[in-house]
């Protein structure tokens, strides 16, 4: 039983928002951005949607791993910004990218949401005997952002990634592992609000009905008009984490963090890598980053950074990889993975 | 001991060597940003089980190791 990564796609929308645009936007400089974020500039929507990025990045995955859309067996998305809760973003893929025999579903576990999804897909591959997968990672963030408060819109950017997997029983090599985590006791950390409840029968005046809202759900939504970050807990957060996410999945799959060719972290702020990059001991070149012309792109930045490795030409048949996310929820997790294009 | 400790964090986090580092070093001359100091306030919590709401006055070394001092 083995399971490898065997396409990649992404996609990007069509607005370039540089520092020195944001300079213009809110008190802050190119030079203060690059710095305590590796940010240059990042891409946001013109108006494209959630569900359409997702499809152009599915697209173009299922064309580089070169497969008949018809043997797709699961499409899985992760965001936290599509358009409607039903038919969810993985339907209407599925509909549209001609994979007729897919199951697909949606899941959110925030920025963690791509990895989870791998995760996932790797269980239902095995247990329900499947053969392919693609697991999508898709955010419009500048829905949500709010581009008067300089210390959250300079990080974020739009966009989506997509990875097809392939599960195959031919080969008897324990290949895959897989690390999950959540903490929801540290969840105001980094919060947005859903659609609230407005039916007639519930008190207009307070949009949510405070006599059954738990205070610390009213302390969350109150907090959370825009996406909400505490920078400094979220900074603490990340680095312990993705510390304890990379060390684990490294000791599961009896391979040492010199035998991996690239870890693929959740791309939210260079310095968190660095960071992290250092207390484990290891050069910042065995971290793969594009956080300087990407932002933090949420679910999305984990697969689109695969896709920029793989069109760069950084990987080859057999590479083994650590993809690691954390956020909103609190949630983290990494898992090892083999890449091969090829069979 | 608190100060041995502390110049080990602030040398380790800056890239600098703990002979640079006195109890009179100011952050700012040693070309610090906000998460630098950040990095180097977490660990010390951690080192030393105590909770430095306000990093940002922290202005010395001494100003660290002194509130270690008198909270731990």
């Amino acid at each position: 039983m083995s399971i490898y990564i065997r396409g990649t796609g992404s996609f990007q929308p069509g607005i370039k928002l540089t520092n020195k645009d944001l300079e213009k936007m809110v008190d802050t400089n190119d030079q203060w951005i690059v710095e305590r974020t590796g940010i240059k500039s990042r891409n946001i929507s013109d108006g494209i949607t959630t569900v359409e990025m997702a499809l152009e990045a599915g697209k173009r995955c299922i064309k580089d791993a070169g497969i008949n859309p018809e043997e797709v067996d699961l499409i899985i998305v992760s965001s936290v910004s599509t358009e409607m809760i039903t038919p969810t973003c993985s339907s209407f893929i599925q509909h549209k990218l001609g994979c007729k025999n897919a199951i697909a579903f949606d899941i959110n576990a925030a920025c963690t949401g791509f990895v989870y999804g791998v995760a996932n897909a790797r269980a239902m591959l095995k247990t329900m005997n499947m053969r392919y997968a693609i697991i999508i990672g898709v955010d419009t963030l500048s829905k949500i952002t709010d581009y008067d408060d300089r210390s959250t819109c300079v990080l974020f950017g739009d966009g989506a990634g997509a990875v097809l997997i392939e599960y195959s029983n031919e080969e008897s090599k324990d290949n895959f592992h897989a690390y999950l985590r959540s903490d929801g006791s540290l969840a105001r950390y980094l919060t947005g609000v859903n659609r609230l409840n407005e039916s007639p029968f519930v008190d207009r005046k307070n949009s949510v009905d405070k006599e059954y809202l738990d205070e610390d759900m009213e302390e969350l939504i109150n907090n959370s008009k825009y996406l909400y970050m505490d920078g400094r807990e979220v900074f603490k957060f990340a680095t312990k984490k993705i510390i304890e996410a990379i060390k684990t999945v490294s000791e599961m799959s009896n391979t040492s963090l010199d035998e991996v060719k690239y870890i693929v972290p959740h791309q939210a702020n260079s310095r968190i890598i660095e960071y992290s990059a250092r207390k484990l001991g290891l050069p910042m070149d065995r971290f793969f980053v594009n956080i300087d012309t990407m932002g933090n792109t949420s679910s999305a930045s984990i697969p689109m950074a695969l896709d920029d490795m793989n069109k760069q030409g950084l990987m080859s048949d057999g590479d083994k990889l650590i993809l690691t996310g954390f956020g909103g929820g609190m949630t983290w997790g990494a898992v090892f993975v083999e890449w091969s294009k090829h069979k | 001991m608190v100060f041995e400790k502390v110049r080990e964090i602030v040398a380790e986090n800056l890239g600098l060597e703990e002979d640079e580092i006195t109890l009179d070093s100011k952050f700012e001359d040693l070309d610090v940003d906000s998460l630098d100091l950040f990095q180097v306030i977490m660990e010390a919590e951690d080192e030393f089980g105590v909770s430095i709401e306000k990093p940002e006055t922290m202005l010395t070394v001494r100003d660290v190791v002194e509130f270690i001092e008198a909270n731990k």
